[in-house]
This record gives structure tokens, C-alpha cells and sequence, in this order.
């Protein structure tokens, strides 16, 4: 069931980064994203509040600095640094070593959460993260 | 030679997340109360990051499709996040990195889909096949 989510992460990313794409040239990306962000953060609050995921929030401050670092390494750093390294390289570079992240994330995921790391695993992420370098420059 | 550190760094950033995500489901917070904070506390230091540079006067050249599309593109994408919470917090994250960061090979699908004219070259079609490969092993493997 979680792989099917992450394919699914997969198909909506993918497919988001076309609808954007079309709707940002007259906008530059940062300011596109802020407010792709905020219209989402927007739709979505109602939808929290319904499925009374808005209650336990204050009780706790662990999630709010888990999940807020999360926020900011993934929208505010991550993204910031990505566009700066498209002013400084190009695009088809940019992408191609953000791709980096790809090898990263088990291998944090290994010291910092002593996950098991198959040799099946290794491979397939490495597959992929050639893939995507492949990909990446041939859009 | 600074682009490629940059570039580097916000690799390291973006890698460093899943961890994260992981260590904020341990404390039994839901994926769709996670995928709130997130956008919650990143939106607003996004919009004083922009307005601190001068960016936000931007905003006035949006038109009503540009509009539509942005948030339509928004979101897509905060569902996206929603499914990445909740897939992490089923299965170990190098596996969930794996299938999630298939996302170029579908929007080279839907990006032909929308318009029959994009090209798909070979390297694109060799990238394609080495992402199923990669998938298929970090999945079955």
C-alpha cells in the first residue's frame, strides 16, 4: 500500500510540474511556487480542519519542529538553492545534481533511522537516479 | 564551480527531508497533519524570504489563467505530498525515495500527452527504461 502512495507521489509530481510549467511564463518560478504553495495551503485547510486533524496540533510541539523543518528544507532551502543554481549553471546541470538528493535520502536514512539497506535497493536507487539524470537533460 | 556547490547543497537539503518526515510520524502526528505544518510554517518564511527580496511585486502580473493554473499545479502538488507523508510512513524511505523520484519519467508522459509535438529522444527513452529497471528492483528486489 505505501509503494502505491509513492507511486502515486510520483504521478502527481509529474504531472503538476506540466500544469506549472504552463502557467509560469510570465512569472518567474519562485514567486509562481509561493503562490502555488499558498492557493494549495488555502484549499487545503478546510479539508484538515473537516477530517478533525487540527485538534491535537497545539498539545505537542515535537511535530511542529519535525515537520516544519521538513517545510522549510523542502520548500524555502531546497527550492531557493535550486533556483540559484539554475541562474549559475543552467537548468539541465541544476537538475541533473539535484538528482543527488536521490542517494542522499538512504543514506540518512541508514545512519540517522538504522534502516536496513538491501543491495536490491542500492541498485534500483542508483538506476533511478541515472534515469532521471538521463531524463532530466533530454526535457 | 559555485553553481555546482549550490546545486550540491540543495541536494543534501532535499535528501535530508525524508528523514525528517520519518522522525515527525514517530511522534504519531498523520501524514495529513504533517503535510499542514509543512506548508503551514513554509509558506509564510517563502512569502518573507520573496518580499525581503523584492520579489512579491511580482504577483501583480498574474492573470486569472496563470492564476488557475498555478493553483491547479499547487494543488496537485500538496496531494503529492500528502501520498509521499503517508507512503513514508509505510515503508523505509530509500524504497520510497526510489518510486517517488520517478516523477521525471511522467511528466515526459504527460508533457507528451498535452502537446503530440514534444520530442522524446533517445537518451530520454534509455532514462525512461533505467527508471522502471531501478523501480522494479527496488520494489521486488
Amino acid at each position: 500500500m505505501g509503494l502505491l502512495f509513492a507511486l502515486a507521489t510520483a504521478v502527481l509530481w509529474g504531472s503538476v510540474a506540466v500544469v506549472a510549467a504552463r502557467g509560469m511564463d510570465r512569472v518567474s518560478p519562485s514567486v509562481a511556487s509561493f503562490v502555488s504553495n499558498l492557493a494549495a495551503l488555502l484549499v487545503f485547510l478546510p479539508v484538515v480542519a473537516a477530517a478533525g486533524e487540527l485538534k491535537g496540533l497545539a498539545s505537542d510541539w515535537r511535530p511542529w519542529v519535525y515537520f516544519g523543518a521538513a517545510g522549510i528544507f523542502s520548500y524555502v532551502l531546497g527550492r531557493t538553492l535550486y533556483y540559484l543554481a539554475m541562474a549559475e549553471i543552467g537548468p539541465s546541470r541544476a537538475t541533473a545534481v539535484s538528482g543527488v538528493a536521490i542517494l542522499v535520502a538512504p543514506l540518512l536514512a541508514v545512519i540517522l533511522l538504522g534502516e536496513p539497506l538491501r543491495p536490491a535497493i542500492v541498485v534500483g536507487v542508483g538506476l533511478v537516479a541515472l534515469g532521471v539524470y538521463l531524463v532530466g537533460r533530454s526535457i | 564551480m559555485k553553481g555546482l556547490v549550490i546545486s550540491l547543497i540543495g541536494a543534501v537539503v532535499w535528501g535530508i527531508t525524508p528523514t525528517v518526515v520519518k522522525l515527525g510520524l514517530a511522534t504519531g502526528l498523520s501524514p495529513l497533519a504533517g503535510t499542514f505544518i509543512s506548508m503551514a510554517v513554509a509558506v509564510p518564511v517563502l512569502g518573507l524570504v520573496l518580499g525581503a527580496l523584492g520579489q512579491l511585486r511580482e504577483v501583480s502580473k498574474f492573470d486569472l489563467k496563470t492564476l488557475l493554473l498555478v493553483s491547479l499545479a499547487g494543488i496537485g502538488a500538496i496531494l503529492g505530498v500528502v501520498c509521499y507523508y503517508q507512503a513514508l510512513s509505510l515503508e523505509p524511505v530509500a524504497r520510497v525515495v526510489a518510486v517517488a523520484n520517478t516523477a521525471p519519467f511522467f511528466t515526459m508522459l504527460v508533457a507528451r500527452l498535452f502537446d503530440p509535438r514534444e520530442r522524446i529522444n533517445r537518451p530520454a527513452v534509455v532514462g525512461a527504461t533505467l527508471i522502471f529497471l531501478g523501480l522494479t528492483l527496488a520494489v521486488f528486489g
